[in-house]
């Protein structure tokens, strides 16, 4: 029986997987969500920036591709809400080239929401290639690493990018990153060098390695996942698809909680079993 | 022969049983308005066709999952190659002449040579395709690799040590009393360091501090995991989401 | 001249990547933007390389019918149905800006995300699998590691917090304390191992990026 257990059809687990995620979407219930300090100091970073005087401006650097879309896409949302709503001027960028239309078109539809204008309240740049090497180069010469936009205007004549000359010119940098080619590399080619204000938006895989950088300052914020993601739409009270989401999300850990749990029974009850044959 | 054969049929029946299952479902939701015929609700049946077909792998390896995946690695090919010329080689290597001419000659030659060394560096690589002349791609590599290299040094010693080195000698006793995150952190730095230092022997006193650090390690993976776990089902959530929000319309 | 010039170059360029960063010049400023946007462009031709290479990879295998060459054709459909619309370029041909994408876009929305976001989604259902048959407590170590992970798994998530308030708070002192220290002490080892790295590159005595005949 135990032995029936351990060697179950693996298509079995795929299947209560899939329940365990679907389902939560059918049946709705509350959870609360709690905004941890990394992402509450992302939020009020933002708030403390459109307190300037010329607005402030943010570097949204979209260091990802669509194999994380479902993570990140929420958080950038939230994050280009937040500043939208308060008059933050936000500048995309991408370091991963995959991502270049998800980023122009999730930067379009959050402009269209709070009818912001293009070269104006916010740019999309698009991709260069080089990753380490553009981080450090832009910080040193923004027009020169990226001469255009994605619409070919010329960046040193777009009203929001013509007095942006190195990084030290942008009030806050955040990459959104799913691994190399993002936080880190910013941290090492650029950040470390220019002592800006810099966080991080990460899939939840990269997250634990990021901590070492919260502490020592180097990054002051972190929104990690698509639990990160529902905090921040929490916090700039705006549910949307990761606040939804956090229901499936519990139920498919509590799910393989038990899997994994349901396990080790089996394993210790067949290892007893097998201790008794072997005296006998 | 004969095995490749059956194979053959199968598969076909597999193929022809897929698409007329497409065929019926997006025909009913089209028939009860729920996808609207259009640029847009073409697209989602086509998206939800190829997330069917890519996760029919889960049950076995099959020739509808080939064909979703092989076709998909044609499209990110050509996405790739149009992304890069047109953010790249289009303004940088072609469109950049523009803005060469001028009054000044040095500056002229200067703003020349900034196009013409990296695209002759770039494009001595493809003497890899001439096995005579293969052995010149090595100088770019050496150029890229190199200068890398180089400057790897320096940013790395910055923000992987000296950054990093500082935090991780707080103060253990204040006069508020022991700072236990400040132990924890310290402890686990050094434990963790020694168990990776192989040039002493692991027995007696380093054995156990090496042993502490592989605790610290096991709880890092451990935590480590739980995230992993939390990243890929998110992304799980993405594509029941789309399948059953936007092609079939059971979630709100 | 096959060994020795490209060896040169990497320490010239070596020297130059280091001292540029320690010299707070305007000139040794104007040299490190001229090389690292040089070198970007450089490294978009040389992507191409890889784009040619996956190509002739499966030109080959349809050229010699291996099994499974009909598939083969499916990434020259692909690649051909995607490069077509893109260097069409609404009309403005592959010359000028892409200012909009037109078709690009609806490939890529419902063709290549989907297929992307699917392949790695795939990934939950494996861990799942992999976690009921493997994750076993078989030894303190593994017992750790696996009352870590069910922790953290189950503080991250916001059911944990209805269930009791200190399971977040459990989990987010695992990842800013022993987590955080086993990750610095990791950065001191990778750092540690570029700069060697970087330095047997320079001098010549790692040569694996020249083809192995070095």
């Amino acid at each position: 029986m135990i032995q029936k257990l351990f060697n179950i059809d693996r298509r079995i687990i795929f299947a209560f997987i899939f329940l365990s995620v679907l389902l939560p979407f059918l049946v709705k219930f509350d959870l609360p969500i709690e905004a941890d300090k990394n992402v509450r100091t992302v939020y009020n970073k933002i708030e403390e920036i459109s307190q300037k005087a010329s607005g402030g401006i943010i570097l949204m650097s979209f260091d990802y591709d669509n194999s994380t879309k479902a993570e990140l896409e929420p958080a950038a949302r939230a994050i280009l809400s937040h500043a939208f709503m308060k008059n933050v001027k936000v500048i995309g960028m991408s370091n991963w080239p995959n991502g270049v239309t998800m980023a122009k078109t999730i930067m379009e539809d959050m402009a269209k929401e709070y009818g912001k204008q293009n070269g104006v309240d916010w740019a999309y740049l698009g991709y260069k290639s080089g990753a380490g090497l553009l981080m450090l180069n832009l910080s040193m010469d923004f027009h020169g690493a990226f001469p255009t936009d994605t619409r070919g205007e010329k960046i040193d004549q777009i009203p929001l990018t013509k007095n942006i000359r190195t990084i030290k010119d942008i009030d806050y940098v955040m990459s959104l990153s799913a691994g190399s080619g993002g936080i880190e590399e910013w941290i090492i080619y650029s950040q470390s060098k220019y002592n800006y204000a810099f966080a991080g938006v990460c899939t939840a895989v990269s997250a634990p390695d990021y901590f070492p950088f919260l502490q020592s300052g180097q990054m002051h914020g972190l929104v990690g996942g698509l639990a990160g993601a529902a905090q921040y739409e929490t916090l700039i009270n705006k549910p949307g698809t990761a606040i939804d989401g956090m229901r499936p999300q519990s139920v498919a850990h509590l799910v393989l909680i038990f899997f994994i749990i349901f396990g080790n029974i089996c394993y210790f009850v067949n290892k007893k079993f097998d201790m008794k044959k072997e005296r006998a | 022969m004969e095995a490749n054969q059956s194979n053959l049929k199968k598969d076909s029946i597999v193929i022809v049983l897929f698409f007329l299952a497409l065929i019926v479902v997006n025909g009913i939701l089209v028939g009860t308005g729920k996808l609207k015929f259009g640029t847009e609700g073409f697209g989602i049946m086509v998206a939800a066709a190829l997330t069917i077909a890519l996760y029919s792998f889960l049950y076995q390896d099959n020739p509808i999952f080939k064909m979703a995946e092989h076709f998909y690695v044609g499209v990110a090919t050509a996405y790739l190659f149009i992304v890069t010329w047109y953010s790249v080689i289009l303004p940088d290597v072609i469109l950049a002449w523009k803005d060469v001419g001028g009054t000044d000659v040095w500056v002229t030659i200067s703003k020349s040579l900034a196009i013409i060394v990296p695209t002759i560096l770039g494009l001595l690589v493809y003497t890899r395709l001439v096995p005579r002349i293969s052995w010149v791609s090595r100088i770019t590599f050496a150029a890229m690799i190199g200068f890398g290299a180089g400057f790897a040094i320096p940013n790395y010693i910055t923000s992987h040590i000296l950054k990093q080195a500082k935090p991780s000698m707080l103060s253990l006793w204040t006069a508020a009393g022991p700072q236990w995150g400040a132990i924890v952190i310290f402890v686990g730095v050094i434990t963790t360091l020694v168990y990776f230092f192989f040039s002493v022997e692991h027995k007696g006193s380093i054995g156990f501090i090496a042993k502490v650090g592989v605790w610290f390690l096991m709880i890092s993976f451990g935590a480590s995991f739980g995230y992993t776990v939390m990243a890929r089902v998110s992304l799980l959530i993405g594509r029941v989401s789309f399948l059953f929000g936007e092609w079939i319309p059971l979630i709100n | 001249m096959k060994k020795n010039l490209p060896l040169t170059i990497a320490f010239i360029m070596g020297w130059l990547g280091i001292l540029l960063d320690y010299i707070p010049h305007k000139v040794s400023e104007v040299l490190m933007t001229s090389i690292t946007k040089g070198l970007m462009v450089t490294i978009a031709i040389v992507a191409f390389l890889g784009l040619y290479s996956l190509l002739n990879m499966h030109w080959i295998k349809i050229k010699r019918k291996n099994a499974g060459w009909g598939y083969s054709l499916l990434v020259f459909a692909g690649f051909f149905f995607m490069l077509i619309f893109g260097l069409y370029n609404q009309g403005d041909l592959f010359w000028k800006a892409q200012v909009e994408q037109g078709m690009v876009e609806w490939i890529y929305t419902y063709i290549f995300t989907p297929c992307q976001e699917t392949m790695f989604s795939i990934l939950a259902f494996f861990i799942a699998s992999a976690a009921y048959r493997t994750f076993r407590a078989k030894s303190m170590e593994a017992g750790i590691l696996l009352v870590a992970a069910v922790l953290v798994m189950f503080g991250v998530v916001p059911i944990s917090g209805k269930i009791w308030s200190g399971f977040p708070e459990i989990a987010q002192w695992l990842l800013e304390y022993p987590n955080m220290a086993v990750k610095r002490a990791i950065f001191f080892g990778i750092a540690l191992g570029v700069v060697s790295m970087s330095l047997r590159i320079i001098f010549g005595i790692e040569r694996s990026y020249m083809g192995g005949e070095g």
